[in-house]
């Protein structure tokens, strides 16, 4: 029995020859070209989906509210007392039926709170701006306002009108990478008052 | 055993040239689509404010009585500026709403016709490039909602 060697014949030696600098200078080029085309692209959609997602979230909450307090607001018999301290802001109204109803703004935990008998509804977080602005019913000529409550004495007989605004945002990062901000502004006349 | 070098051979210029176009465009378009997208949210999110302003405007303007409605100057009607951030927010990013009210005759010939008044509430602003309305009308009448203020 004859043993013979076993060779391989792969075409020219042209097919075998690695690449040269040039070609692989050429490829990384076109290599890093693309993954940073790629990479950037990722990292931009991923950003912009992830505010979207937050600013849908909050926008949902915030329309929420802004539809139960207008609602709300609209029916209440008056206004008892507004109070506006270091930690929080709170509107006290006598509702439609003669129950006290709350809306409370918590300075510190950034929520806003609807209590009413006893129950109490978060129905914001992440509110970092929240304005309630009290007017009475005649409007200040040759502009949209009216004259707002003076503090103190009869402000709960004389509030006609609530103005609401606030800012819901989020950050995508603690290093506020990208900010989500969901803004509401209402201005309600307290119908029976 | 011998490999046939066409499968070895590596991607012609033309080859690699489609490749890139075909990459370029997928690229382009799906950066395109995404763009259109948020764009529309954004839009989406100027249309909810002016909503939430044209309303304000008219929850203001029925508080007025009929006769103030008439009376020239009480209500104005020159465009106002009203900020896309609520007050006192620190986001100095917003623009401005221009807000123009109309007050006019009803269109309408009825024997009560005098008694109404056609309020027009009209915001416009710039966003993308373009200029941007909405607008919101309503009917006050001498005996109508206003008048359970009084």
């Amino acid at each position: 029995m004859d043993f013979k060697p076993m060779f391989i014949k792969i075409g020219s030696t042209r097919d075998i020859s690695a690449m040269s600098l040039i070609e692989i200078m050429v490829a990384m080029g076109i290599g890093c070209v693309i993954l940073a085309v790629i990479g950037s692209m990722t990292l931009w959609s991923g950003q912009s989906f992830a505010a979207m997602a937050n600013y849908s979230d909050l926008d949902n909450a915030s329309r929420n509210a802004l539809d139960r307090m207008t609602r709300e607001i609209r029916q209440v018999q008056g206004l008892n007392t507004y109070t506006d301290n270091s930690s929080q802001k709170e509107l006290a109204l006598v509702d439609y039926d003669g129950q006290p109803l709350y809306f409370r703004y918590d300075k510190t935990e950034q929520t806003l709170k609807r209590v009413k008998s006893g129950v109490s509804e978060t129905l914001l977080k992440d509110c970092t701006l929240l304005n309630f602005n009290l007017y009475q019913r005649n409007n200040v000529s040759n502009t949209f306002n009216q004259y707002q409550v003076a503090s103190g004495t009869n402000a709960s007989l004389t509030c006609k009108v609530i103005q609401i605004n606030w800012i819901c945002s989020r950050k995508l990062l603690p290093t506020d990478l990208i900010n989500s901000e969901s803004v509401q502004t209402a201005k309600i006349v307290i119908r029976n008052q | 055993m011998k490999i046939n070098p066409s499968i070895r051979g590596a991607f012609t210029l033309i080859e690699v040239v489609i490749s890139i176009l075909v990459c370029g465009i997928v690229f382009i378009s799906l950066y395109a689509g995404m763009s259109q997208g948020f764009k529309v949210t954004q839009i989406s999110r100027e249309n909810l404010r002016a909503t939430q302003v044209m309303v304000e405007r008219l929850e203001s303007i029925r508080l007025n009585t009929f006769d103030q409605l008439n009376s020239p100057g009480f209500v104005p009607t020159q465009a106002v500026n009203e900020p896309y951030y609520a007050v006192n927010s620190n986001d100095n990013g917003g623009f401005n709403y221009s807000v123009t009210v109309t007050i006019s005759n009803a269109p309408m010939t009825t024997s009560y016709s005098d008694d109404l008044k056609l309020v027009d509430v009209r915001v416009t602003w710039t966003s993308t490039g373009l200029l941007r309305t909405r607008a919101m009308s309503t009917l006050i009448a001498r005996h109508g909602l206003q008048a359970y203020v009084y």
